[in-house]
């Protein structure tokens, strides 16, 4: 790990009441760029993405052992700021979640809670704007953001957190539930965020990894000799090494897919 | 009109005989539970009449009584809502103000007369109904949080409390909470006689005072439950005790 890490992992157990999810995670996570995590289902490698910002604290049962630091700080230190490290951390489900309400209401949520009411307008533009939905909706933004089609409240998902000036973007299968068309548009829409922020992004569409990601984590589910399974990070590194020249068996079985 | 006790037993004695046979013929389970909720029926009424008779003779002790009332209606509902101790002060809140502004606004206008015998009835129904509408909102408001846990973890993610996030719940949950007394309300007369109303005919009122007490008890009840459910969905957590703290084991320890 190195200092220029935004988020250090180490030794990242997390478990569901009695069932681990994944075991011993230990890794740095870089400033800007897009780190992708890959692997099969139920590898934990969306547990291990909402525990980033602490969004598994709203899973009943749920218990982190290790340390997760954000910027240098114990993201579960008694004396962390939950609500700013979720503002400084934006998420975007698989399955959009635009808010019943418009869509300017939708991007000024943010803003509004964290008391920025001072230019709204502007920030909703720009928001807008930088998410790539601004020519579509801006004829009328009190608009319902729930008649959106999904690639669309997808990006007005974005837009919501880029309304809060984040420094990381996590993103869970972002365009798994969009059509190809859809998909396209939010996968360049991540590759121009990375430039600007810090994007951890799940999928699994290992094309997109290659395609987007500029380091790739392989997270592999492992059994206990009592049959139960959980996930364990087997390789991590810069894409194009994970790809075309992986060390372990597994990464290597695992990407020949793609 | 008055009320003989052995005719009374009479008659709760046939028609319990009466209940008890058709659920025999017809091969109905739960005879034993009918019989054990019409004892404690029995039991409960007999106390609750010998109680009130006292404090309407003591009148001072209504307070108290009321006080109690209260109490258990909140543990009552924060029981069913399933809430910690927080959440109990919030429950206990919810329906003390609102049985409070419906009993001042009756007691204020003068509808009904200031003294133990009009406002202890008119009061523990307020409360009553305060406490279905606490329990009806405040379910359904965590109902409708878990269902949408994607919509929560949207306004959650973009560093909204807990709180301010289940402000966006507690609208809709609230108003589902009211259609009840509402439909209640709007069908009065038409689809059954409501308590308070067949209560003063067997009393010996006439139908004019009859429905003017049912009216003020209605509506009384319209804004009881209001304040109950806004206060309740906005004082208790939108999340179950437990959830949404800290999952981490060393702070935990």
């Amino acid at each position: 790990m190195s200092h220029a890490d935004v988020f250090e992992l180490d030794d990242v157990s997390i478990s569901y009441g009695p069932v681990l999810a994944v075991k011993g995670i230990s890794m740095g996570i870089p400033h800007q760029g897009i780190t992708a995590l890959i692997g099969p289902s139920g590898c934990g490698k969306s547990t291990l993405l909402m525990s980033l910002n602490r969004l598994t604290d709203l899973v009943p049962d749920a218990r982190l052992e290790g340390t997760i630091a954000f910027d240098g700080a114990d993201i579960h230190a008694p004396n962390a700021d939950l609500v700013e490290l979720r503002r400084r951390i934006g998420v975007v489900f698989q399955k959009p979640n635009a808010f019943p309400k418009s869509i300017y209401d939708n991007v000024a949520y943010g803003p509004r809670i964290h008391g920025r009411t001072v230019d709204l307008d502007e920030v909703v533009e720009l928001s807008l704007v930088r998410a790539g939905l601004w020519d579509e909706v801006k004829g009328d933004l009190r608009r319902s953001a729930t008649a959106l089609s999904g690639g669309q409240q997808q990006r007005l998902v974005v837009a919501r957190c880029l309304a809060l000036d984040p420094e990381v973007i996590l993103m869970d299968e972002p365009t798994a539930s969009l059509d190809p068309v859809a998909s396209a548009t939010i996968e360049e829409l991540i590759a121009h965020l990375a430039t600007d922020y810090t994007v951890v992004l799940v999928t699994h569409d290992l094309q997109q990894a290659a395609r987007l990601a500029d380091r790739t984590a392989f997270l592999a589910v492992e059994f206990d000799p009592d049959g139960a399974r959980h996930g364990v990070l087997v390789e991590y590194g810069p894409t194009h090494d994970v790809f075309e020249n992986p060390v372990d068996a597994r990464t290597a079985e695992y990407v020949a897919r793609a | 009109m008055t009320v003989e006790p052995l005719r009374t037993g009479i008659a709760l004695a046939a028609l319990l005989v009466c209940a008890l046979a058709v659920m025999t013929l017809g091969g109905l389970g739960y005879r034993r539970e009918m019989l054990v909720s019409a004892a404690r029926a029995l039991v409960q009424l007999v106390i609750v009449a010998l109680l009130i008779a006292w404090i309407f003779t003591h009148p001072q002790a209504a307070a108290l009584y009321l006080g109690i009332m209260v109490v258990v209606a909140a543990y009552t509902s924060n029981r069913r809502i399933g809430g910690d101790r927080r959440d109990f002060v919030g429950v206990l809140l919810a329906i003390l103000l609102g049985a409070s502004a419906t009993v001042l606004i009756v007691t204020v206008t003068g509808a009904l007369p200031f003294d133990a015998q009009s406002l202890l009835p008119f009061s523990a129904q307020m409360i009553g109904g305060a406490m279905t509408t606490a329990s009806l909102a405040g379910v359904r408001f965590r109902d409708d949080v878990n269902d949408q846990m994607t919509t929560f973890q949207g306004y959650v993610g973009l560093g909204a409390s807990y709180r301010q996030a289940g402000r966006e719940f507690a609208k809709r949950a609230s108003e589902k909470a009211l259609f009840p007394t509402m439909d209640q309300t709007k069908s009065a007369g038409l689809v059954t006689l409501p308590g308070a109303f067949v209560g003063m005919l067997l009393g010996g009122a006439t139908p004019l005072q009859a429905a003017q007490v049912q009216l003020i008890v209605l509506v009384g009840l319209l804004l009881v439950q209001a304040i109950s459910a806004l206060l309740t969905t906005r004082l208790i957590s939108p999340l179950p005790p437990g959830l949404g703290r800290s999952i981490s084991a060393t702070v935990q320890a």
